[in-house]
């Protein structure tokens, strides 16, 4: 390297500036003004887990939004319960032609 | 460099006073680190500030019998080294499109000439040129401290050296012509 650049960079090794007097205190205000966020809040360890369950949060509620879900004609235990009934009884309890039961009541009320 | 590694670990648990005599300890070091690279006190001030504020944003990650002036001194090249980049970024913009004046440079009045050539032949490099041959060259680093630092191979670093004193001879060359 040509003598200019080494006298060049001997030069630059006086050139340091230092903190002045009240440098540490203007940190620790500036610290107290920043405002943490949940994410910097957090332990480092939980993030990885937490930015995991986030994603298959919102996954999951991408797929309720997009995807129309369908009414079920029974409900959970008439699925399980159907299994063991005949075809009359079935037409008895889900049948959804017939009657509500307040139509029945209606229909049954003798009174004059 | 002595230091209370206690410090440390009352910083990492939230003390204040700890944190103050952390920065109160290492700040020289910050400074003169900075100062190789920014060549105004407010620049220097204002990455220092910003180098404290990361180094508390991530002293939880810290050990204390790692080596903390080394982890303190990564953070403190590595906000130099994102500054640089989005100054260079801003100065190729501005002699692309700005004024004239901007693109020819300015060397200040009471440098010598040659150190002037010097000093805008090293700002025209690339930061990741720029920071080994400074550290190496200003700093006084070995390679393996810089290499450190920089996170990246000790023959990367003498690469980036060798091609760093290449093109800085190149456009001192140029000059001279």
């Amino acid at each position: 390297m040509n003598s200019t650049l080494n006298n060049f960079f001997k030069e630059e090794r006086k050139r340091v500036y230092e903190p002045g007097p009240y440098f540490a205190k203007r940190v620790m205000a500036r610290l107290a003004e920043t405002v943490p966020s949940v994410w910097d809040v957090m332990p480092r360890a939980i993030r990885p887990v937490m930015a995991v369950s986030l994603i298959l949060l919102f996954g999951v509620l991408a797929v309720q939004i997009l995807v129309p879900a369908e009414s079920p004609g029974t409900g959970p235990i008439m699925a399980v319960v159907g299994q063991d009934l005949t075809p009359a009884e079935l037409r008895l309890f889900i049948d959804r032609t017939a009657a509500s039961d307040a139509e029945l009541g209606d229909l049954l009320d003798l009174t004059p | 460099m002595n230091f209370d590694r206690e410090l440390i670990v009352r910083a990492q648990a939230g003390d204040k006073e700890a944190q103050e005599s952390l920065v109160k300890t290492f700040s020289p070091m910050v400074f003169r680190l900075i100062s190789r690279f920014f060549r105004s006190r407010e620049d220097v001030e204002d990455l220092a500030q910003d180098v404290f504020v990361k180094m508390f944003g991530r002293i939880d990650q810290v050990r204390p019998d790692e080596n903390f002036p080394g982890w303190l001194q990564r953070v403190a090249v590595n906000t130099c080294y994102d500054e640089l980049r989005k100054t260079r970024r801003r100065r190729i913009a501005l002699e692309t499109y700005g004024p004239r004046e901007v693109a020819e440079g300015i060397v200040q009045p009471e440098e010598p000439q040659d150190f002037g050539k010097a000093r805008l032949a090293l700002q025209a490099l690339d930061p990741k040129l720029r920071i080994p041959l400074i550290l190496k060259e200003v700093e006084e680093m070995s390679v393996e401290e810089i290499a450190r630092t920089l996170s990246i191979t000790e023959t990367n670093v003498k690469v980036r050296l060798f091609r760093a004193r290449k093109k800085l001879a190149a456009s001192l060359g140029d000059a001279k012509k």
